[in-house]
């Protein structure tokens, strides 16, 4: 699951939709928040709403194997808040050091990690400008693929040695801190959806065009003149076209007959 | 050693979490139970015995066995709208007889749960349950027995089996004893004539290590020379009559005198030995016996000797008459839960930890590997006969080739052909994959057996008869036919569970002509001596079934030093009048296993004292650290008896406590540091091969590394190693690597085994196989070749998709939780006849079945062909011995073979399949 940044309205959407989502459990955990700290409900009513909703919503779901997951999930949801945030705002001064970069794949990800390092600074005040989210994860936000795995790395190394980003000292965290993080001047851009970053900072400096699916709103690729899905909801909209035509089809074909 | 097991019954095993969450009253059908894997598969026991007679069900065996019979006759019926109902009513009986609604096994998640369930009991499908006992086994990972409330009064009657009730005994001690009666097992006849004897005690001096931690926060260990022993030789094991031994091995399918074998009855736990005592006695012009009670009894009309180890609970009788008529009454009988088979077997495989004390130069550590090292390679060269080899043993003959088994090597040896069959493939590369690990940890292969231990007969024999006890052994002496038979003399021998070096004992194998004719009928158990500190040594063992590995490996024989034995001061356990809170409690007091904690400290502590030289301080201390292990593992086990036993310091074993005590004393802050400094706060390498979890983390870890050494330097980890004239960043960052690291890497035994076989197999693990060229196999080998319906393909295909979901859940689960070895295979049998009872529910018909199942699993590469030979296996090799004119092919001992296996000639013999029956 990527990054929400208004986890009521998500929570909203996956009741709505009945959707759990390739992990269920992160679906549970934030529905367990939203029942305890938007609708106000204990402990057993959050199981039972939780069990309710994976009855209608998961095939073949077991509620005795289930038990002990949700069981942990209600518990932990009393330490966690629901995150409501409507934008992170990205500074003239900040985008002006990520220009200082001349490859453009390097902007895209410093500008990604830029998002998630202020993201993270709003809900911990300690963070300290701080990315712990994994790199692949960054570099699929960013929009940036690579050949080899390890190119990654690379890049990342390319952006410390202009000195904008630097690495914790134990060999084995690969968290990220940017170091031209600026909480206090005034906002330029309001970043209101984590899904595609790199698009959105390509978008903003005006290189490539780029429109909004007509659904979700996320940023996508203009390809062509008539594109207006991104690939999830173009893939929706295809089953929904193909079971039409079915039902038109079987529609047509009992009125020959009769 | 032989496992005895009869039919095997299904019963409830439900968390108590589920319980409580359900209000004490669920319910549940015996295939939600399926679903939820809350249905156990248990051996017969006397337990069940008692439930089925009270349930007025005396024979369910010859039942189950009729239905099972006849569902296999329906299996053949063409017409599958007739048998498709008779087979559904059919496995409906089988459930009735199978699971027993009257037992219930409950996981305690909680001490709370217990309590509540304990006080108040709970209802399963409206029968209420009550708290009857828990088992040795049991306790340790939680488990209680529960039973239908209606049955349980009559049950805690005949436990108790009119014991004098005023009795005291420690709790967990009590409870051990009652449990008893839910040991597997085999009934067999009554013996003609009993008696019980007192224990045969010896009494002589012997250098010792004693070990000592009262009233000291670490223990003190003493070198004490001369000391007084007390052994007691006869503890836990008893004597039979030759003929008694054959008749009840008769009983349990064998065609010859037991060598040993392990009984049980009330409040009787033990294993037993053929001796000729009425011989002995004759000889000794000995008419009489007297037992323990003080009657004698004539020898002659004596079948059956036990001793008061054996018989728990003898002073709570008057006299052998009266127990014998309470059994009577309470319908107890005697029966056995293992016996020791006809001949030993030539070579077994060893453990980390027999072999961590060892001090191998590279050289011997090669010596020691070959053997496993070259059988791998055989298993990967994919030649069928070495794989037939290797899967059925060396031991294939032309008497038991006739009992044949659904197995994929019974198919290699019907039809070659065979060794093409992806799902053959596919065994062979997880067989080769799983023994390369096992390697890794130790399990290699040495030229040993597993036998019972046994006390000298002899001692016992002129303990009872009144005689002064000489034995026929001597101090470091034992009698083993198998070793005289082969002309070894001496012999290492060890017990599990071990910690250090002196738990290993270095015997002489002795004989003479007296000794070969009193010990003719123990063919198979290792005799130990009356005189030496072998059974305080090899970590407390006692003769009620205990087992030893001998190794004749020179090796491991010149190796070997014989050091003293370690003595812990014991403990004694308060005794009361139990009532069943004193057991209740006793029980919370056992849940969990520490001794398996502290056994793995130790261990780690072999890879830290790794890293010292042999003399230096940290050294030392470790070895004695390692020495006191034996005392934490004897108080883990104190402790659960409600002894006050101390655990193991915790700054033996945790970092954090020593940095952090603020100390400012010099010298007690040189002891924080050596302490910190041999702590063991990590597993030893090797264990990333026992633990997922580690392994796990070692792999993060070791990624991470990577990474971010390409994050900073640009080049990988293997390339900086390599780096010549490396800067300061990059030195430092190489040193916190291996600071860092989160498993112990130094060169002890293990880890130095676990490197030699990673270096030989790791990334050059491939099949030498012309199969893997060529890929093809015809499968219409194993059909029956029948027209099916597409419908009934269908139905078929829809449970195929739910068990490779419900299969692969499972196997996740199974290796994330370290599911143990027994519960994994039951839960896949009981898995695997569930699927099977759906398909035939589905297609009664096994010759439609067979081929759509085939259809199914063959004609995709990736499909799993587990399923179709768990459902349809023994219709495989069916089909196979039909195609072949029931003649089957396999490797037997042949010094002139071409075939060279392990040392040995083998070559192929062919032979006509009389009476086929899968076994």
């Amino acid at each position: 699951m990527s990054v929400i940044l208004n986890e009521t309205a998500c929570a909203e959407y996956i009741i709505n939709q009945g959707k759990t989502g390739r992990n269920p459990t992160s679906a549970l955990f934030l529905l367990a928040k939203y029942y305890r700290h938007k609708k106000h409900m204990n402990t057993e009513q959050i199981s039972a709403q939780l069990k309710n909703f994976m009855k209608l919503n998961y095939k073949n779901f077991n509620p005795v194997l289930w038990d002990d997951t949700i069981e942990d999930i209600v518990s932990k949801s009393t330490r966690y808040p629901l995150r409501e945030i409507d934008s992170v705002g990205i500074t003239q001064s900040e985008l002006d050091k990520i220009s200082q970069i001349p490859n453009i794949k390097h902007r895209q990800i410093l500008f990604t990690m830029l998002c998630y390092a202020k993201l993270y600074n709003t809900f911990l005040p300690n963070n300290n400008n701080w990315v712990n989210s994994n790199i692949p994860e960054i570099f699929k936000t960013a929009a940036v693929s690579v050949r080899h795995k390890n190119d990654r790395f690379l890049y990342l190394n390319d952006i410390a040695n202009f000195g904008l980003i630097s690495f914790p000292n134990k060999n084995d965290n690969l968290n990220i801190r940017v170091n031209f993080v600026d909480m206090d001047s005034e906002a330029v851009m309001e970043i209101d959806d984590f899904r595609e970053l790199g698009y959105e900072y390509l978008n903003y400096i005006g290189e490539g065009r780029f429109v909004r699916c007509s659904i979700c709103k996320r940023l996508i690729k203009q390809t062509g003149r008539r594109s207006k899905y991104c690939a999830e909801c173009r893939h929706q909209k295809q089953k929904e076209w193909q079971k039409n035509s079915m039902k038109k089809h079987s529609q047509n074909r009992n009125n020959e007959v009769l | 050693m032989n496992v005895h097991s009869a039919i095997q019954r299904y019963v409830f095993k439900i968390h108590s979490s589920r319980i409580i969450r359900e209000n004490r009253d669920l319910t549940l059908t015996i295939n939600q139970a399926r679903e939820n894997k809350e249905l156990i598969a248990l051996h017969d026991s006397q337990l069940m015995r008692f439930i089925d007679e009270l349930n007025g069900d005396p024979n369910p065996q010859a039942r189950i066995f009729e239905i099972r019979a006849r569902i296999k006759m329906l299996q053949k019926e063409k017409d599958i709208s007739v048998s498709r109902p008779k087979i559904k009513k059919l496995y409906e009986e089988l459930d009735k007889y199978q699971f027993k609604k009257d037992y219930i096994c409950v996981v305690m998640d909680d001490e709370k749960d217990y309590m509540q369930l304990y006080k108040n009991g709970f209802k399963v499908n409206n029968i209420s349950y009550g708290r009857l006992l828990g088992t040795t086994g049991g306790i340790k990972s939680n488990t209680i027995v529960f039973i239908n409330k209606k049955l349980l009064p009559e049950l805690k009657r005949r436990i108790a089996n009119g014991r004098n009730p005023s009795k005291q005994f420690a709790p967990a001690k009590l409870e051990a004893y009652n449990s008893l009666v839910c040991s597997s097992s085999v009934p067999v006849s009554m013996p003609h004539g009993i008696a019980v004897v007192h224990d045969c005690i010896t009494h002589f001096t012997a250098d010792v290590i004693e070990l000592d931690d009262n009233e000291l926060e670490q223990p003190s260990m003493k070198y004490v020379k001369n000391k007084k022993i007390s052994l007691n030789d006869s503890d836990g094991y008893g004597l039979a009559m030759p003929q008694l031994m054959e008749r009840w091995g008769k009983e349990t399918g064998k065609n010859y005198i037991l060598p040993g074998c392990v009984i049980r009855n009330s409040f009787c736990k033990g294993c037993v030995f053929p001796v000729d005592f009425q011989k002995f006695a004759a000889e000794h012009h000995i008419k009489n016996i007297i037992d323990v009670w003080g009657n004698s009894y004539p020898i002659k009309n004596i079948e059956l000797i036990l001793t008061e180890s054996m018989l728990k609970l003898w002073d709570s009788y008057s006299s052998i008459e009266d127990y014998l008529n309470n059994c009577k009454k309470n319908h107890y009988t005697f029966s056995i839960t293992k016996s020791s088979d006809a001949e030993l077997e030539n070579v077994r495989t060893m453990n980390y930890q027999f072999l961590q004390s060892y001090d191998f130069t590279d050289s011997q550590i090669d010596e020691l590997t070959a053997p496993t090292i070259n059988e791998i390679k055989e298993i990967l060269q994919s030649d069928y006969r070495k794989t037939i080899l290797y899967t059925k043993g060396v031991g294939l003959n032309e008497k038991n080739i006739q009992n044949l088994d659904s197995s994929f090597a019974t198919a290699l040896m019907i039809e070659p052909k065979m060794i093409n069959d992806p799902y053959v493939q596919s065994k062979l590369r997880s067989m080769a994959q799983k023994r390369i690990d096992d390697a890794k940890i130790g399990v290699l292969k040495v030229p040993a057996n597993y036998s019972l231990v046994s006390g000298d007969p002899y001692s016992l024999c002129q303990s009872m008869f009144g005689l002064t006890v000489t034995g026929l052994l001597k101090a470091g002496q034992v009698y083993s036919k198998y070793w005289i038979d082969k002309g070894v003399d001496t012999i290492v021998s060890f017990r599990a569970p071990m910690t250090s070096h002196n738990n290993i004992r270095r015997l002489k194998v002795v004989h003479n002509k007296e000794m070969d004719e009193f010990y003719k009928y123990m063919t198979t158990p290792t005799i130990f001596n009356s005189w030496d500190t072998c059974a305080d040594a090899m970590n407390g063992f006692d003769k009620d079934g205990d087992c030893v590995i001998n190794t004749s490996l020179p090796l491991l024989v010149n190796n070997t030093k014989n050091l003293p034995a370690i003595v812990c001061i014991q403990h004694n356990a308060p005794k009361c009048v139990p009532t069943e809170d004193d057991i209740v409690l006793s029980n919370i007091r056992c849940f969990g296993n520490p001794v398996g904690e502290v056994t793995n400290k130790v261990t780690s502590m072999f890879e830290v004292r790794a890293r010292y030289k042999k003399g230096s301080r940290e050294y030392r201390i470790l070895d004695y650290r390692i020495k006191c292990g034996q005392l934490y593992q004897q108080n883990a086990i104190d402790k659960t008896k409600g002894i006050k036993a101390k655990n193991m310091p915790e700054k033996w074993y945790r970092q954090p406590l020593n940095k952090a005590n603020g100390r400012h004393d010099s010298i007690m802050n040189k002891n924080d540091w050596l302490n910190s400094k041999i702590a063991v706060d990590k597993k030893p390498y090797f264990m990333r091969y026992i633990y997922p979890a580690e392994q796990k983390g070692l792999n993060k870890y070791l990624k991470a590394n990577n990474e971010k050494c390409i994050m900073l330097f640009r080049i990988t980890f293997d390339e900086l190693l390599a780096k010549q004239n490396r800067t300061n960043e990059e030195e430092n960052f190489i040193q916190a690597y291996y600071r860092g690291l989160p498993m112990g890497t130094a060169p002890c035994t293990v880890n130095k085994i676990c490197r030699k076989i990673e270096t030989v197999f790791d990334n050059n693990f491939s099949f030498n196989n012309d199969v893997c060229k060529n890929p093809f196999f015809d499968y219409s080998i194993l059909k029956c070749n029948v027209e099916y319906s597409k419908h009934l393909f269908n139905k078929i295909k829809k449970l195929y998709d739910d068990y490779k979901k419900e299969l692969s859940q499972y196997i996740k689960y199974a290796k994330s939780e370290r599911v143990k070895p027994d519960e994994y295979q039951m839960q896949k049998y009981i898995f695997k006849e569930h699927f099977k009872r759906k398909c035939l529910e589905q297609c009664p018909n096994e010759e439609y079945l067979c081929d759509i199942i085939l259809d199914l699993c063959y004609p995709n590469s990736k499909s799993s062909k587990q399923f179709a030979w768990d459902i349809c296996g023994d219709i495989f090799i069916k089909n196979l011995l039909k195609r072949n004119n029931y003649r089957i092919t396999y490797p037997t001992l042949d010094e002139n073979g071409d075939i060279e296996f392990n040392g040995q000639h083998f070559s192929m013999q062919t032979t006509q399949i009389n009476d086929y029956a899968i076994a």
